[in-house]
């Protein structure tokens, strides 16, 4: 495709390591390697080892790149890959070098964009890859790869027939029948609409796991200063991130420690402990808490003595932990705490299953497919609440067959932007294919 | 025969429905105009069914109505029975239908063109268009007299190569009994045209006395009939039945023992017909398991011998239709006046048209009708319209009509015309239309009248009626504004099984209840005056207008808001002569469908059949670079 301009971008993420992939797309990717290379021809589909220089002609990087002449490309386009050693500062170069020579950074997702627009993946594809590119563990990439193979198109597609023959059927009591609705086609409808509801409500409850096998989840350490918060958040990642010490309010900022549970990426935060105080570091920190707290999937409510109160005030779910069992003799009945030592490693099992659980973790399958990204939501949403407003034309005495119409239209018009367009000629084929139409 | 003068402003080929509505809206906007039919007798024949309007078909009468056709007001003086259609099922998709008296419909157009002092009336067989610099400029009549004139508009029908079947028999003929044009279509072949073949079919001729009426079931029109065209002041039409029959099982048998004796089947007809309107025997073949099928018997003008068969089109030998139709009670001794038959005409491909109807690559000449792959007596008269109107705006060089998708089912129809594949013959239904909520047949006057207006359409008469009218209904509208109180309502509420109200509430709140409609409202709230200066065929529908404003007010303004998104893409134009092989990100089939259509504007190049969302992206990258 031609869109009279060439797009460059890294496509390995910021930061040093052993290799990082520079990627070129558009009609002058083959001309910009030529002049990075002093002229050089390279053949179709071949890594060749070149040494590549900047405008003054100093070397930027030797290294392997490979050109990709379109169609056959990922993009479509004519595509040039550079594999330089990855230093951030050689990307940097080879980057600016290229647009210097006419190319542009490339927006994000743009390489993916004029793949879709070349026809190369269709759209729900298309924000698979985008998700996958994303996504920061296996289990998630596995899921995405399930996107990528179709399933979710599948279960859109079957969707979008569904209500496919829904409409037709209405539209065939507005075009074609001259009797009023009967009863039993009434009830027909209604039942058939209920049953695409369930579908789509189902897809709808997916999307909370999608979302934490992609983006993952955060759980925030509450408590009183100096209950054991730093010492629990050392216990679970196994290293001593934090420090600690006997001190209360030794924890001033919050720390951050990311760990896989059950394949999916959970950050823990370590707080600042909740109290009143003078030090004006310190009160920053207990601001950052409540910013944290707003911002958790689950909170972590820890205390160091069965007499004290938990943490209550939000809507988030919270689990309540009674630390420093070590400390105490006396055995204690309440089954809604977990007892655990941090100091000791006791309980840090049954404390990670109980997260485990309250996430949904556990509920997550590699067999099921799950909405991911918010636009997928946002469809299905609106599809769903459509629906529910066709339903009240059935609840009414007198059904008006063209509202109900209009809904299953504009649910249809939700799937239709994940899938592309149902146009009306496809609703009346549906219709001259399956009921006998005519005088 | 008067003498023929040689110079005409717009020449007209075909005087059947699009035809009529051509040379008369040219005429009266002044133009010189030379209509020539291959048969004088012929005038605005309806050549199938007895009725006009029906589902989506009613609205474009209105819709012609407005824009300064006689369909509507033929219909009106014609009817027999009129109906509305679709009532229990939402108030914009009632569609006004009438069974018309066809001898009677033919006189009055008839007598409308000979009145029409602008047109020179004229029998001939036109062979051939003059063509120089790729414009128009006139035509060639069988025998080689040549016609000049400045725009051609041609709406032949099916008698482009027509070819009727019944059975194995197969007759060269428009219609039954009248000759069909020969010539034509190779011409426009040779210049460029692409053509194709399409069929259609029709249902036998009964003899009345041949028909035992006791078994049948009648069915009469509405009570009180609402007329199709807003000049229409005084209305009291007849309401005279049409009757109902069902097939059975041995009638089925009968057609599923003789199916590959019908040339539908035997693969002797090649054109495609509309699934819209089965025959008979595509219907047993296809719907095995039904039994019965219901079959009408509608007169074909007041006191008529002949019986129109709807429901029963075919392409069966006689003696099978015959035999069919005599193992259906009622008709145990039926005799014909004519078979059910099938034919084959020419068509040309819409997609060589400009919105205008014009031809993209001939100035000045214009396609309408049948020609253009469509089926109805209501969307050929709507095309003609159009294209009289554009042929006049094309001689006084000025810009054309052009009606678009949230205006009027006649905007659809257009573009649908122009950028969808014609596989079978195109018939409008109201789900073709996407604002269909917006398209209401009973607001027909609120959405053209202004257009109709710029383009003096009608005459100030004309115009004055449909304001008064449009004045009735906004004063209906007005006072729903006033409250209601409890004691005047709440009996009602409860009979309706809605909850009864309290205090003193709005009409337009309690209206936009799902049960209550209009008529519940109590008569003190319409203000003295409401609805007085309406003309009594318009009282009820203004009444019935008023309620859909209200209960679909919040529908409207989600449409219009698709409206708005969607005429953003209709506003971008692409240049007649964009190349788009140079674009390598098309599809080949994108590639393909966009040069040969050569959409005007994004929005139709989207509306392409087998266009995709990528190729559209495409192409709106490719206009803005």
């Amino acid at each position: 495709m031609t869109f009279g301009d060439t797009i460059v971008a890294p496509t390995t993420p910021y930061g040093h390591s052993s290799v990082a992939i520079i990627r070129i797309s558009g009609s002058d990717a083959a001309k910009l390697l030529s002049k990075l290379s002093g002229g050089r021809n390279f053949s179709n589909r071949r890594a060749t080892l070149s040494s590549l220089k900047d405008l003054d002609g100093n070397l930027i990087d030797r290294c392997l790149v490979t050109v990709f002449l379109g169609p056959g490309s990922y993009t479509g386009e004519d595509v040039v890959e550079i594999y330089s050693h990855g230093n951030p500062s050689i990307v940097e170069a080879f980057v600016n070098t290229i647009c210097d020579l006419g190319g542009r950074l490339a927006e994000p997702g743009e390489f993916t964009r004029r793949s879709f627009l070349n026809g190369k993946i269709d759209l729900v594809q298309a924000e698979a890859v985008a998700a996958l590119v994303r996504s920061k563990s296996i289990e998630a990439s596995r899921s995405q790869q399930k996107v990528l193979g179709g399933s979710l198109s599948k279960i859109l597609a079957a969707l979008q027939s569904n209500l496919s023959a829904l409409l037709s059927r209405i539209e065939h009591q507005l075009d074609i029948s001259e009797e009023a609705i009967s009863l039993s086609e009434k009830k027909s409808l209604s039942n058939l609409l209920v049953k695409i509801m369930s579908t789509v409500n189902h897809l709808k409850s997916t999307f909370s796991l999608g979302r934490l096998l992609n983006r993952g989840a955060t759980v925030v350490i509450v408590g009183e200063t100096n209950v054991g918060k730093s010492t629990l958040l050392n216990c679970l990642a196994g290293l001593d991130r934090a420090i600690v010490s006997h001190i209360p309010g030794t924890t001033r900022d919050s720390i951050e420690v990311e760990l896989l549970l059950g394949g999916v990426p959970v950050l823990f935060i370590d707080t600042a402990g909740l109290r009143a105080t003078q030090d004006v570091i310190e009160e920053e920190g207990v601001r950052r808490t409540y910013r944290h707290i707003k911002g958790a999937d689950l909170i972590v409510s820890l205390t160091d003595n069965p007499d004290k109160k938990h943490f209550t005030q939000t809507g988030k779910s919270i689990i309540s932990v009674l630390n420093k069992k070590d400390l105490r003799k006396k055995k204690i009945n309440d089954k809604s705490i977990i007892h655990i030592s941090a100091k000791t490693n006791t309980g840090i099992e049954a404390l990670k299953n109980r997260i485990v659980a309250e996430l949904g973790i556990n509920k997550i399958s590699t067999e099921d497919t799950y909405l991911s990204t918010n636009r997928q939501y946002r469809a299905i949403d609106s599809c769903g609440s459509a629906l529910s407003r066709a339903k009240t034309f059935f609840d009414s005495n007198v059904l008006d067959v063209e509202l109900l119409s209009f809904e299953i239209r504009a649910s249809l018009d939700a799937i239709d932007t994940l899938l592309g367009k149902t146009s009306p000629d496809d609703i009346l084929n549906r219709v001259f294919a399956t009921m006998c139409v005519g005088k | 025969m008067k003498r023929l003068q040689n110079k005409f402003d717009i020449i007209v080929v075909g005087a059947g429905h699009a035809g009529v509505e051509a040379a008369l809206i040219a005429a009266r906007l002044g133009k010189k105009v030379c209509l020539v039919t291959l048969d004088l007798f012929a005038v605005g024949r309806m050549s199938c069914n007895p009725a006009i309007g029906g589902l989506a078909k009613g609205q474009i009468v209105r819709e012609i109505d407005v824009l300064g056709g006689i369909m509507g007001l033929a219909t009106d003086k014609s009817g027999v029975q009129f109906k509305i259609l679709n009532r229990s099922k939402g108030k914009s998709v009632w569609s006004p239908r009438a069974q018309v008296d066809k001898r009677l419909y033919e006189k009055i157009v008839y007598s409308y063109i000979q009145k029409e002092k602008n047109i020179h009336l004229f029998e001939g067989e036109v062979v051939d268009v003059l063509i120089q610099n790729n414009a128009v400029g006139g035509i060639v009549l069988r025998g080689g007299h040549r016609i000049c004139s400045l725009a051609v508009i041609i709406t032949c029908g099916t008698f482009l190569g027509g070819l009727i079947h019944v059975g194995q028999k197969k007759i060269r003929a428009g219609r039954m009994g009248e000759n069909n044009a020969e010539g034509i279509t190779e011409a426009l072949v040779s210049r460029g045209f692409v053509a194709g073949r399409l069929k259609t079919g029709t249902p036998p001729r009964l003899d009345k006395n041949s028909i035992n009426w006791a078994k049948t079931t009648p069915v009469f029109g509405d009570e009180t009939p609402a007329p199709f065209s807003y000049q229409t002041m005084l209305f009291d039409p007849p309401n005279i039945p049409c009757h109902t029959i069902k097939t059975n099982v041995v009638c089925k048998n009968i057609i599923a023992e003789n199916l590959s004796k019908s040339p539908m089947f035997s693969g002797d007809v090649g054109g495609v017909g509309p699934r819209y309107c089965p025959s008979i025997e595509d219907k047993v073949n296809r719907f095995s398991h039904h039994d019965e099928h219901t079959l009408f018997l509608e007169p074909e003008w007041i006191n008529s011998n002949q019986i129109y068969l709807n429901g029963f089109s075919t392409s069966l030998p006689e003696s099978v239709q015959l035999r069919a139709l005599r193992a259906v009670p009622a008709l145990e001794s039926v005799r014909f006046f004519r078979p059910g038959y099938a034919i084959e005409y020419d068509f040309f491909s819409p997609s060589q048209l400009k919105a205008s109807l014009e031809t993209k690559d001939i100035s000045g000449l214009f396609f309408a009708g049948q020609i253009n792959g469509t089926s109805g007596y209501e969307e050929a008269a709507a095309q003609g319209l159009v294209a009289g109107i554009n042929a006049t705006q094309y001689v006084r060089n000025d810009s054309p009509i052009i009606l678009s998708r949230d205006e009027a089912y006649i905007g659809v129809l257009i573009d649908d015309l122009i950028t969808k594949d014609t596989l079978e013959p195109y018939r409008m239904f109201t789900s073709r239309a996407e604002y269909r909520i917006l398209l209401r047949f009973s607001n027909a006057h609120t959405r053209l009248i202004k257009k109709s207006e710029k383009f003096s359409l009608l005459d100030h008469r004309g115009l004055n009626k449909i304001r008064k009218i449009q004045c009735g209904l906004n004063a209906i509208v007005a006072s729903l504004d006033s409250t209601v109180s409890p004691i005047e309502i709440n009996e009602t509420l409860v009979r309706l099984k809605e909850t009864p109200i309290k205090q003193k509430t709005p009409a337009t709140t309690l209206l936009r209840r799902p049960s209550l409609e209009i008529r519940d409202l109590p008569k003190s709230i319409f203000s003295k005056g409401a609805g007085t200066s309406i003309p009594p065929p318009f009282v009820y529908e203004s009444y019935i207008e008023a309620e859909a404003i209200i209960k679909y007010e919040g529908y409207i303004k989600r449409q219009n808001k698709q409206v708005r998104r969607m005429k953003k893409q209709e506003n971008v134009l692409i240049p007649s002569l964009f190349n788009y092989n140079a674009i390598t990100g098309l599809s080949l089939e994108a590639k393909e469908k966009f040069s040969r259509v050569r959409p005007q504007t994004l929005g139709q190049a989207q509306r392409i059949s087998g266009i995709t969302p990528a190729d559209v992206s495409v192409l709106s990258i490719m206009l803005v670079t």
